[in-house]
């Protein structure tokens, strides 16, 4: 009777499981693995790294892995540097302010990025509202190219990515005990101090999490670079697209997407495994409260 | 303690400076929308609501709009039940390679997504037996998925095993115990997860751009072609709709399962 039962149950979520996974083997393994394959293979089909070799030997290639590289880093450096005030106000600020910055964050993250990257290019361009009030203020002369170029794409990086750091950083932030940046105070710390003696180092987990997001989201974003982008900026997103929609050439642009992805998980699990030796290493240190 | 105060005052004016940042491109494209001149200008000179008149005339745009919620409203149940079934079995049941089982529902989550473009254009084309709608729903099917099956994992793994047990001993068979215990604990949820999978699917560009062709293509894809060839503020306008559609289905999520929730459900 047990023994049925527990086999009926067995069948009963095998049931339950089995349609998705044989649909995500099917639907996105399958293709997703013939194109790690189709890498690897010449055009009369036999076994090559011919297309990698291509990649890693051609400088104009490995320069646009180093374009989405540096933007990716430059994207990430912002996001941190504006993650900060939103997230210690989130922790610190009341659940009003937390509520309206949770709300303002999310918001962009259910509006396309079509739609996001089409105010940008008004607020952006040659005679749009930036250039006109930095003339107007006496700052330039001459109109900067902010549409169209690194700047620009930078921008959207991080318009669309920083959710990505502001949530896991304010949950770290909320986890720090508010009586250690009163303890500072009290010890004459200024309110940089605290930040870099506290509040930093306190919040390196969060901080981890989501500049890593954040990274791994950037280098991968096709959208935003092709828009904000155009033609002169080149990433491997970018790259991928014209390689295939463009030059009709699949095995290359297979190549050059396989090392999309390796990078791109690679930053993953990296922070993934030295996230996972800071956690067994502090629980063995005992709950930091 | 005036030094704490005014303190505090340049966090919140930093801060509201940062949430101007984020709302900006999307208050520009609101405001364009109102101008009556025919070349998109910010600010306008003057104001009118005539482009209003204008969006639904926009050439091909209904096609559009059909096509993407076709697609969007068949995959988004389809995601919706497959993922919550999954999440069932993967919290209940311990099960061999359940961890890869879960690693291989999530990993659209790791690959960038115009390598999933690629892949599935590659795939669809040498299997060839499907359209571009069919296609472009499953392909939402598989991005969407992972979303719902974290969503859904986390809200069970809360839930209350004893109710559960209760249910049992009453006699509940396990589609009863489902619908009586566990559906009521967990449906705002799926809800909200139902509502972010709508919005990811509708608004999916990357992917759908691969997929889409001549005679199919969705409201993401028409509205990239409408910006790079219109340059009057009609397409404004069908932005701030958008828009005020996104904001109306945000603020259906928040309300049914608080904020916190929402954001989590959002990537953080």
């Amino acid at each position: 009777m047990m023994a049925l039962s527990r086999s009926s149950a067995r069948w009963g979520y095998g049931l339950l499981a089995g349609p998705s996974i044989a649909f995500m083997l099917l639907a996105f393994v399958t293709p997703v693995a013939t194109l790690a394959a189709s890498s690897f293979l010449s055009p009369d089909k036999h076994l090559t790294i011919a297309h990698y070799w291509r990649f890693f030997s051609e400088p104009q290639y490995l320069m646009t892995l180093w374009n989405s590289l540096r933007l990716a880093f430059y994207a990430t450096l912002i996001s941190i540097v504006l993650a900060y005030p939103l997230a210690y106000a989130m922790a610190r600020l009341g659940p009003g302010w937390r509520n309206v910055i949770l709300t303002v964050t999310i918001l962009p993250l259910t509006i396309s990025v079509v739609i996001r990257s089409f105010g940008w290019q008004i607020l952006l361009r040659n005679g749009g509202p930036i250039n006109q009030s930095l003339i107007a203020l006496g700052v330039i002369d001459e109109p900067l190219r902010l549409l169209f170029s690194e700047t620009g794409v930078v921008i959207g990086l991080v318009h669309v990515y920083l959710p990505f750091i502001v949530l896991p950083l304010a949950s770290a932030i909320e986890r720090i005990d508010g009586r250690l940046e009163e303890a500072a105070m009290i010890l004459g710390a200024s309110a940089f101090r605290r930040f870099t003696n506290v509040i930093l180092p306190l919040s390196v987990p969060g901080l981890a999490a989501g500049a890593t997001l954040v990274f791994t989201a950037s280098i991968s974003a096709y959208v935003t670079p092709a828009l904000l982008g155009g033609e002169q900026i080149q990433v491997m997103p970018t790259m991928v697209a014209q390689q295939i929609l463009t030059l009709l050439d699949w095995s290359f642009g297979s190549a050059v997407s396989m090392v999309l992805t390796v990078v791109s998980l690679g930053v993953l699990i990296i922070h993934w495994s030295v996230a996972a030796r800071f956690t067994n290493w502090s629980s063995q240190e005992g709950p930091h409260k | 303690m005036s030094k704490v105060f005014g303190r505090q005052v340049a966090l919140k004016v930093l801060v509201a400076a940062i949430l101007l940042f984020i709302l900006s491109p999307l208050i520009v494209v609101i405001i364009c929308s109102f101008g009556s001149a025919a070349f998109l200008y910010f600010p306008p000179a003057s104001y009118s609501l005539k482009w209003y008149h204008e969006v639904l005339a926009l050439d091909g745009l209904q096609e559009a709009l059909a096509t993407s919620l076709l697609i969007s409203g068949i995959a988004t149940p389809s995601s919706v039940i497959l993922g919550t079934c999954a999440s069932l079995a993967l919290v209940r049941y311990p099960f061999a390679g359940k961890s890869a089982v879960m690693a291989m529902l999530l990993s659209p989550l790791v690959v960038p997504a115009i390598v999933i473009g690629i892949a599935m254009l590659q795939f669809f084309r040498s299997i060839a037996v499907l359209d571009s709608v069919h296609a472009m729903t499953i392909a939402h099917v598989a991005i969407t998925l992972p979303y719902m099956v974290r969503t859904v994992v986390a809200s069970l793994e809360m839930e209350d095993r004893s109710a559960l047990e209760a249910a049992k001993m009453l006699g509940a068979n396990p589609l009863q115990s489902f619908f009586y215990v566990t559906l009521p604990a967990i449906k705002s949820s799926v809800f909200s997860g139902a509502v972010f999978v709508f919005i990811i699917s509708f608004d999916n560009y990357a992917i759908s751009l691969f997929l889409s062709d001549a005679s199919t293509t969705t409201l993401p894809i028409k509205m990239l072609e409408y910006i790079e060839t219109r340059t009057d503020p009609a397409i404004a306008a069908l932005a701030s709709l958008l828009i005020v559609f996104s904001v109306i289905l945000l603020c259906i999520s928040i309300w049914a399962v608080g904020i916190r929730r929402v954001a989590r459900l959002s990537g953080g």
